[in-house]
């Protein structure tokens, strides 16, 4: 399921269940969007408390600042790979929770030749 | 990612009450909160990034100043509209969380642009159809690539 998918699990008899979770640069926005709607309602969500999301979404942040801040590099002296420029606008978004579709905003391109597509 | 600790429970609950209403302590390990607010910083700086190597372009073209008429604008819109949903799921009784108190969430708001006296006043939206959290007309906004980076100072 993407991010912030109504859902709702039926079991037939008691049950202990197991999952997970996965951050997508590219649905970050929706990540987001979960992240708030647990906030504001977490008594009437289930898995509404993460603790741990936060230590993914630090590393992504991370990622991303050392690829186009600081512009380090690989262990082979190549640039970091970062995502295409309409991803690095979701990654963007998704730091000040926005909605924004990149495909409204004008110019999307990659910001280094070496790139990855997600 | 900048109002992550805003938005973790954690943050509005102790296990004393009467120490939590005279002191800033919550049930995040201070670890975590420094990683929090180290995060929170690395993504200011990206913001800041994006807008010394980028340029925001009003409907006709103009450049205009897109960290403070965009992201802090917008920041502020979000902020507002987080507020407003908490108050109206503690009304409705979709929230019941007796820790929580939106005085204690405005003030976490408020800590989180501390180091940015533009940022526009948070309060709550006129009208129903600004209750949201997607940005507001983004067709009336282009980027451009700046063919020379502006030097930007990390706060």
């Amino acid at each position: 399921m993407r991010p912030n998918t109504p859902h709702a699990v039926f079991s037939p008899e008691n049950a202990i269940c197991h999952g997970g979770h996965f951050y997508a640069t590219s649905t970050m926005q929706d990540t987001m969007f979960g992240i708030v709607h647990s906030f504001v309602g977490p008594m009437s969500l289930t898995n509404a408390d993460k603790p741990t999301h936060g230590i993914v979404l630090r590393r992504i942040a991370g990622f991303y600042h050392d690829a186009l801040v600081q512009q380090r590099l690989e262990d082979d002296g190549e640039p970091i790979t970062v995502p295409q420029f309409n991803y690095l606008l979701f990654f963007y978004q998704s730091m000040i929770l926005d909605t924004c579709r990149p495909s409204r905003i004008s110019t999307p391109c990659s910001i280094y030749s070496r790139s990855a597509t997600s | 990612m900048i109002m992550m600790n805003v938005l973790d429970l954690r943050t509005y609950d102790s296990a004393n009450k009467e120490i939590r209403s005279k002191h800033d302590v919550n049930l995040i390990p201070a670890v975590e909160r420094y990683e929090m607010a180290y995060a929170r910083g690395r993504c200011w700086d990206i913001l800041q990034w994006f807008f010394s190597v980028y340029e925001i372009l009003d409907k006709i073209g103009n450049p205009i100043d897109g960290f403070k008429s965009v992201a802090l604008f917008y920041l502020s819109q979000q902020a507002s509209v987080i507020i407003e949903f908490k108050k109206r799921a503690l009304k409705s009784g979709l929230d019941d969380n007796s820790h929580f108190t939106l005085k204690s969430l405005e003030k976490q708001m408020k800590n989180c642009f501390l180091n940015y006296s533009d940022v526009p006043e948070i309060r709550p939206p006129a009208l129903d159809r600004d209750l949201t959290l997607s940005f507001p007309n983004p067709q009336r906004y282009g980027v451009r690539k700046l063919a020379v980076a502006k030097p930007y100072e990390c706060k």
